[in-house]
């Protein structure tokens, strides 16, 4: 299975899927100017894929933002992994820079994708919760162009409040997963606990 | 840049890759020892083979998403993990030297740890001995990453530990999935490689920092190690199966405080107990737990006693209740 990519129009200049995707990424991060946002959210309003696309970038933002109400269920990794069985291979064939493209180090497409997979399922968990009518798309167009900034309309904002660990502690978990590999018992997960304990703090 | 959505801005190609491994289905009967022969190429796997890939990780109901970056060349083990998600912290380990990058707290770890097992999942170097505490069995198939993985599940025989459940792709023999199970069966912590990659050689410039850990202004601690004369603490109620690793004195960076440090293990999980003069800061009877992790801490005769590891509640807080005092403490 193959997919094809499409072009979308905005202001007559013609964008390939992947560019605008680019873009909306750039507008969740706050990185497109105000003008730019309005456009590429004009886009969005106006076309069904654009706004489901839009919702799953949001949640995935949400998501490894640790927004409150985004948790994953404990069978969130089953279901990645279902999906993942049943994803197309993208074809590139008729792009003139894939060859280019392919002879890339291939993680940050790897990573790209299985985000958007984490996207993807979660999404399916709770997309009901969110309203992706064009006018809700409009509310935000309507805000950035009244706050003249991209980030008070459409960026999500981050958890704040968050369990404090003393700080003697903390050396003590960092100290523990370093040196518990001279356990014989150690690798990846302590390091993983290592560098997600920001969520602690 | 909130460094996750801007990797959406590359464009999906991943599964080229993925289609062409074919699965090797594993025969034979099940039996300890063809089990222990899979845990056994799977901890060789993960030391040396070169592979990167993308890994969630999943505990308390929060999500993290993290690069993975491990090779081998010379006989050394070098590898890098960067978080995804903000504060993006990385741990880099070139052979015994770790470095743990917190930009968060603009603060670098930088330690020494003398290892010589393998990475990715907690296993024991030797198999041999754990069904005592373990009930090791297959536990069917399942795809990680678009891999056919051979599940095998740990079931602890005993509340002292967690169970484990580890998904080992049957082609590269590396572990893909990784559950923590309490003893209720409620999953404590999990990782899964959402993509992977075996390459032939890691280009080094994979194992070097994220441009943004410019060190300039942040606190470089390193932790050091003091020789002991003799370990001043005895440990009466340590659960069966855990054994005690080493006895070192750390140098605490924050205040440069000499605090032992015990480990013990029982191959698969850990458990540190560490112990320090009292100070303003100490606390009696505090306990804390985030994932699998649980910590106890206790006031004894003037010393701070913490118990901390990836064990149940009970474990840490037997270990810290069995410590009792044998003579004063003399570090060099």
């Amino acid at each position: 299975m193959t997919k094809k990519l499409r072009h979308y129009w905005i202001d007559g200049v013609g964008y390939m899927q992947d560019e605008l995707e680019l873009k909306m990424s750039m507008l969740l991060d706050g990185e497109l100017d105000p003008k730019e946002a309005v456009k590429v959210l004009s886009q969005i309003k106006d076309d069904t894929d654009l706004r489901r696309k839009w919702l799953r970038y949001n949640c995935v933002s949400s998501v490894f933002r640790r927004e409150p109400g985004y948790s994953p269920g404990m069978d969130f990794f089953d279901r990645v992994c279902s999906a993942l069985d049943h994803e197309p291979v993208v074809d590139f064939s008729d792009r003139s820079a894939s060859r280019t493209w392919l002879r890339k180090p291939s993680f940050s497409l790897a990573l790209a994708a299985s985000l958007a997979m984490i996207g993807i399922v979660f999404w399916w968990s709770i997309s009901s919760s969110f309203n992706s009518s064009p006018d809700a798309v409009s509310g935000m167009i309507a805000a950035v162009q009244k706050n003249g900034s991209v980030a008070d309309g459409t960026k999500t904002q981050r958890l704040a409040t968050i369990p404090h660990i003393p700080r003697r502690l903390n050396d003590y978990l960092i100290t523990h997963n370093g040196s518990s590999r001279s356990g014989g018992t150690q690798g990846f997960v302590p390091y993983a606990r290592v560098v997600s304990y920001s969520s602690n703090r | 840049m909130s460094g996750i959505l801007s990797y959406f801005r590359c464009r999906l190609s991943w599964l080229l890759a993925g289609a062409m491994l074919a699965p090797v289905v594993l025969a034979g009967p099940e039996s300890a020892a063809s089990i222990r022969q899979i845990l056994n190429e799977m901890s060789e796997a993960v030391r040396i083979n070169n592979y990167h890939g993308t890994v969630v990780f999943l505990r308390d109901q929060k999500m993290e998403a993290m690069r993975v970056f491990h090779g081998f060349r010379d006989g050394v083990e070098r590898e890098r993990i960067v978080a995804l998600n903000s504060p993006m912290r990385e741990v880099i380990r070139l052979g015994e030297d770790v470095t743990c990058y917190l930009p968060d707290e603009r603060m670098v770890y930088v330690s020494r740890q003398p290892v010589h097992r393998s990475f990715l999942v907690q296993v024991p170097e030797e198999f041999e001995g754990y069904e005592q505490f373990y009930e090791v069995r297959l536990a069917g198939t399942g795809h990680v990453a678009q891999k056919l993985t051979q599940v095998v599940e740990l079931r602890a025989r005993d509340e002292f530990r967690y169970g484990r459940k580890i998904w080992i792709d049957q082609e590269s023999r590396l572990p893909l999935r990784f559950e923590l199970v309490d003893d209720k069966g409620v999953l404590v912590e999990q990782m899964m490689f959402t993509d992977f990659e075996i390459l032939r050689q890691l280009p080094d410039k994979m194992l070097l920092p994220s441009p943004n850990m410019e060190l300039s202004g942040w606190d470089v601690r390193n932790r050091k190690s003091v020789v002991h004369v003799n370990q001043a603490w005895s440990f009466d109620d340590v659960p069966a199966g855990f054994v005690q690793v080493f006895y070192r004195g750390s140098i605490m960076p924050t205040d440069k405080q000499i605090v032992e440090h015990i480990l013990f293990s029982d191959g698969f999980s850990s458990v540190s107990v560490y112990v320090e003069k009292k100070g303003s800061d100490s606390v009696a009877d505090y306990q804390k737990h985030w994932g699998a992790i649980h910590s106890y801490s206790r006031l004894l005769d003037g010393y701070q006693i913490t118990v901390l590891g990836a064990v149940p509640e009970k474990t840490v807080q037997a270990i810290g209740d069995g410590v009792g005092y044998l003579s004063v403490s003399n570090w060099q």
